[in-house]
Formats: structure tokens, sequence, C-alpha cells
């Protein structure tokens, strides 16, 4: 599956405000809800909270992938961020993540969920994606960058 | 062909889909008649709710005239008693599926028989094997699987100066229950026989009971195998079960399992494996086990979502080769593209062994190996076939074809020339690509 099918321009934000893990998800979680993303913001916001703490979603070379199942949404959302610069997310080999996507889906369907999580750490295996990446200077870049790797 | 599954889950809706597409006339049986109706509402088949082990309800399924019964519900005791019932009640074959380890070890034992379970299934077994088939030579798993840990088979270098070298094969006397298969010199893959001769640097592969194989292997090589370094995640079924198809010399096998009295149950049942009771894909254990040394990372926990993130994790760590199980068979085909190497479903798997089972002749072919230039065959000869009771000497196989290996009840032995074969053997014979015919003839008499 393609994550622009998905993902809406909207839903991009670069740079992020904010600098501190739990305060990018809220505001990734935030902008999913201000696009009419949600059902219930609370409820999406406590179940990506609640799997990070199981480990985080940190997953090397600077990806993040904050996620969570709840009764929040209908189906699955996307928001995709770039802090200012990279920051600290507790990453399995410890660098800073400078590329934040956050899912949310329904408890009940979980398919699309494993295939954008799959989808993602394909692109992400890209050198010339994860440059792309590091390169875009706005939100029309950042989305430019997947639409044009996801091929 | 008329089939009866029993059970209707994610095995059973799966066979009943694959088989009533084949044009099967297919019945299933399940408790639930909400689940039956979701299988019934987009398949052509009949469905009937009650319990698949009562006489009453398989008869009303028609299980005097079934050809095949395959039991599939949750509860391996449900599925034998079904079968058992089913056997006595006129199904010509059974095929029951079965969770727990000490059940499947009933495979081809005489209680087996005794209970009308013909065959019996294991879809995690099955996909440590079809793991284990990715990082080891397919027909070095078929023959070890055939063996069931009395055999082994292995592919390695000549090395100078070896005693073997400039001899042939017909100069040496390898010790009893060895056998050399093939020699690849170059690009040239040579099936073994008298004539072939050995050189420094070729690559053979040697065949033998597990206990007399170190002295043939020192015929040929003086080094150490290179090994190969597995870390597996997970305290499944799956887990266990590729633990056990990796034992072998050549693996260093970690599992890390979540629960330490798990770690100290399996620290018990597989001792050639290293326990660990902590998360791989935790920063301080990843760094503290060097998990980005190892040669290939598997992720077989329950959670397929686990599982993606912590190969995606691998794999941006700079492991070589990593592997996930997905339980939802479903979007399988999507994973050669998501930089995870490899990925399995033991559902798909248990239906593809299924068909595998439905087709079994006297003679099938189980794998291929050396460029695909051997097969590896294993048959059944029939009770009046000509071979029976004659030395192997006098046996006229096909060119470059051997017998391998032997299984006659619960052993299993490489045969030499004064061996005989008995009626109710089976048999495993390695030779040239496509002789399924030539086996016919010499070991299938109508």
């Amino acid at each position: 599956m393609k994550i622009t099918d998905t993902l809406r321009k909207s839903c991009v934000r670069v740079p992020l405000r904010s600098r501190e893990k739990i305060a990018v998800m809220t505001e990734l979680v935030d902008l999913l809800h201000e696009h009419g993303q949600l059902t219930d913001r609370d409820e999406a916001l406590k179940a990506v909270l609640a799997r990070e703490k199981t480990r985080s979603t940190g997953i090397g070379l600077g990806l993040a992938v904050p996620h969570g199942k709840s009764r929040g949404c209908r189906r699955l959302a996307i928001a995709v961020g770039k802090p200012a610069t990279p920051m600290d997310f507790e990453a399995v080999d410890g660098r800073p993540c400078g590329f934040i996507v956050l899912l949310t889906s329904p408890t009940d369907k979980t398919g699309p969920h494993i295939q954008a999580l799959a989808s993602i750490s394909r692109l992400w295996q890209h050198d010339g994606f994860r440059r792309a990446v590091a390169q875009a200077k706005s939100a029309d870049d950042l989305y430019a960058a997947i639409e044009q790797h996801e091929g | 062909m008329n089939v009866i599954v029993a059970g209707a889950g994610d095995v059973g809706g799966h066979a009943a889909e694959v088989l009533s597409a084949d044009g099967h006339n297919v019945t299933v049986i399940d408790l639930s008649a909400e689940r039956l109706r979701a299988l019934g509402d987009t398949l052509d088949l009949r469905t009937l709710v009650g319990h698949c082990s009562h006489w009453d309800v398989l008869r009303e399924a028609g299980v005097e005239r079934c050809d095949l019964l395959i039991a599939t519900t949750q509860v391996d005791e449900v599925n034998m008693l079904a079968a058992s019932v089913a056997k006595a009640a006129g199904a010509k074959k059974t095929i029951v599926r079965v969770h727990h380890t000490a059940n499947f070890s009933l495979r081809g034992t005489p209680y087996a028989q005794q209970l009308g379970i013909d065959e019996l299934l294991c879809p995690e077994h099955l996909t440590a094997l079809a793991i284990a088939r990715t990082i080891r030579n397919p027909g070095f798993i078929a023959l070890e699987e055939f063996g069931r840990g009395q055999l082994l088979m292995q592919r390695f270098p000549v090395a100078s100066g070896a005693p073997v070298v400039g001899s042939a094969l017909s100069e040496l006397t390898l010790p009893p229950s060895t056998r050399l298969a093939t020699v690849e010199s170059g690009s040239t893959v040579t099936l073994a026989d008298a004539d072939t001769t050995i050189a420094e640097g070729d690559m053979v592969t040697l065949i033998g009971e597990t206990k007399q194989f170190e002295a043939a292997r020192k015929m040929f090589s003086k080094d150490r195998e290179k090994h190969i370094h597995i870390a597996i995640m997970g305290e499944t079924a799956t887990a266990v079960w590729l633990c056990r198809a990796l034992k072998s010399r050549i693996f260093s096998v970690r599992l890390f399992v979540q629960h330490r009295d798990r770690a100290e149950e399996l620290s018990e049942k597989l001792g050639h494996v290293t326990i660990l009771d902590a998360d791989p894909t935790d920063s301080a254990t990843f760094a503290d086990e060097h998990i980005g040394k190892t040669d290939v990372f598997i992720a077989v926990t329950d959670d397929d979502e686990r599982n993606i993130l912590a190969c995606a994790q691998s794999k941006a760590m700079g492991v070589a080769t990593v592997i996930a199980v997905v339980p939802r068979a479903k979007y399988l085909h999507l994973f050669p593209h998501v930089g995870i190497d490899h990925a399995f479903s033991p559902r798909a798997d248990a239906v593809k062994a299924i068909l595998h089972l439905i087709d079994t002749g006297p003679i099938r072919s189980l794998a291929t190996f050396a460029n695909g230039i051997a097969e590896v065959y294993e048959l059944r000869p029939s009770k009046r076939a000509k071979v029976l009771g004659h030395e192997l000497r006098n046996v006229k196989m096909p060119a470059q074809a051997m017998i391998a290996a032997i299984r006659r009840g619960d052993n299993v032995y490489v045969p030499g020339a004064d061996d005989q074969i008995a009626a109710g053997d089976t048999l495993l014979v390695i030779g040239p690509r496509g002789i399924s015919d030539d086996l016919r003839k010499l070991f299938v008499t109508k």
C-alpha cells in the first residue's frame, strides 16, 4: 500500500512546534484531529502513548513510528512531521530522530495498520529517501519526497 | 473428492477455501453457526453446525463416502477423536491438526495408526521448517527431516592435503553409514559414482548417520565450519520448532523470550540453544548482545506488528537477513518488498502441506539441491516390488541415483551394499532431476 493513499498533505508538518517526545506525539494527534481524521482525540492519543510506553518506536536510523489502535478513529490515519532539529526519541540505536510518522487505527482493522508500518519501514531503508527527508524544508517538500520514493 | 473439514478456524477455513476452489466437494463442520455463515456466504460448500467428534454429526456430513477428513479445531484431543470416529465410520484418509509437541510426536507411530490418524499436521512446525529452509539448503532439511535426527547432510570444500584428494570414489573407504552425494567442481555438478574423482577445492555434499558423520567429514576437510549466528525472538511453538530445525553444529542460536519461567522451561528442552529472557529490540540488549552482528534475525512472536517492527529495526541496524512470521496470511505477499527478507504464515503453510498430503503417491519429490541438478525423492516400494529381499548391490538403480537412507519403523539408516529393502520401508533416494518414472518402474509394481 502507498502511504500517500492515506496521508493527507494537511497532516504533514515541517517543522514540528514541539521538541519533546510526548509533546510531538500529542502535536501529531492534534493535527489529525484538526483535519477531521479522528472521532475521539483523547482515545487516540491515549493509545499512542500507551503503545510507546511498552517500547520505543524509534526503530533506528532516525525514524520513529509511534502508533496506537483505539476507538478514536474509524479508519487508518497517518500524520507526519519533522522536528526543527533531530530530537531524542529513545531510539534503539540511540540516534536522534528526524522523521516521525504517527499512525492511528481502529482496534478491529489491523490489516492496513500493519501494511502501513511495513511500507514505512521499506521506504526508510533507501538512502535516497532518507536524504530527501533530511533535506525537506517544508511540508510540501516532505510530502513530495514520500510521493516520489513510493514510485 | 469428498472432503470433510472439522473446524472452521484459520487453518480449516483456509483449507476449505482452497479445496472447494479446486473443485472438491467440501463439507465444513463447526460449533459456530456464525463462522460457518461467513464461510458459506462466499464459498460453494456445505456447512453443518455441531460437534465434529460426534458420530451422528459426522454421518450427517457424509463420513461413509468421505475420501478425506481434515480435523482442525483448536483442541488436539477433539481432532484426534474426530479422526478416530471418522476412520471407523469409513473415511479413507484422515489428517489431524495438532498444537502440542507431545501429540505431534505420535507422527509415524503405530499408535497413530491405531487411532485412525493417517497424517499429523502442525502448522507451527511447518512454518519453522519453511524458515529453516531459507537459511539452510532445502535438500539438507528434507533429508534431516526424513531422518528425524538420525541423519546429517552437509556441503563443504575439500581441503588441500585432505586424504581423499586425487582419489576416485571407488578407491576410498568411507566410514560405514556415510555416502558422498555430489561433487561440484567449478560450475560442474556431478552426482557421485564409483568413477568420480575428488580434487582440492571441490565442494562436496556428504550424507551420513549422525554418529559416523564427523569421521567421514575429516577425510575431506580439516577446517571447522564457519558458524552462522542466529537470533530468534519469541516463545511460540514456532520458535521452539525452529530451534529444533536449526540444531546443527554450523549454527549458533540464541532465543530471546519474554518470561523468565518460560526461559527456564525452554533451557531444559533446547540444550543446544542459548536462551535469554530479554527483549532484543531494547537498545541496551541490542547493543550488549551484539544483535547487529548476527547473520540472521527471526521474529516469531504471536504479534505481527512486533515482528515487523523488530525486523525493520534489525535491518536498519545492519543484520544481513531478517525474517518475520505474520500469522495473518492475507497480506503476506507484501513482504518481499518491505525490506523484510522473508515472511511466513503458519496458515498458508498448513494448507500447502494438506495439498501435498492429498497428492501423495508412492513417490514424491522433497527438494532439489546443487543448483537444481540433484533431486531428493521419498518413495514407498509396493508390497510386490521385485527389489524387495535383494541385496542392494544387485539392485540396478537409475544412473547416478542412490538410496541415501531407509526408514524402517522408528529407525533410519544409511544402507550399505549388503542391505536389503523390506516391505513397509520408506526410502530416500538422491539422484538426477526428473527420474520419478524410472524409480516408479523399479519400486512400484501394480
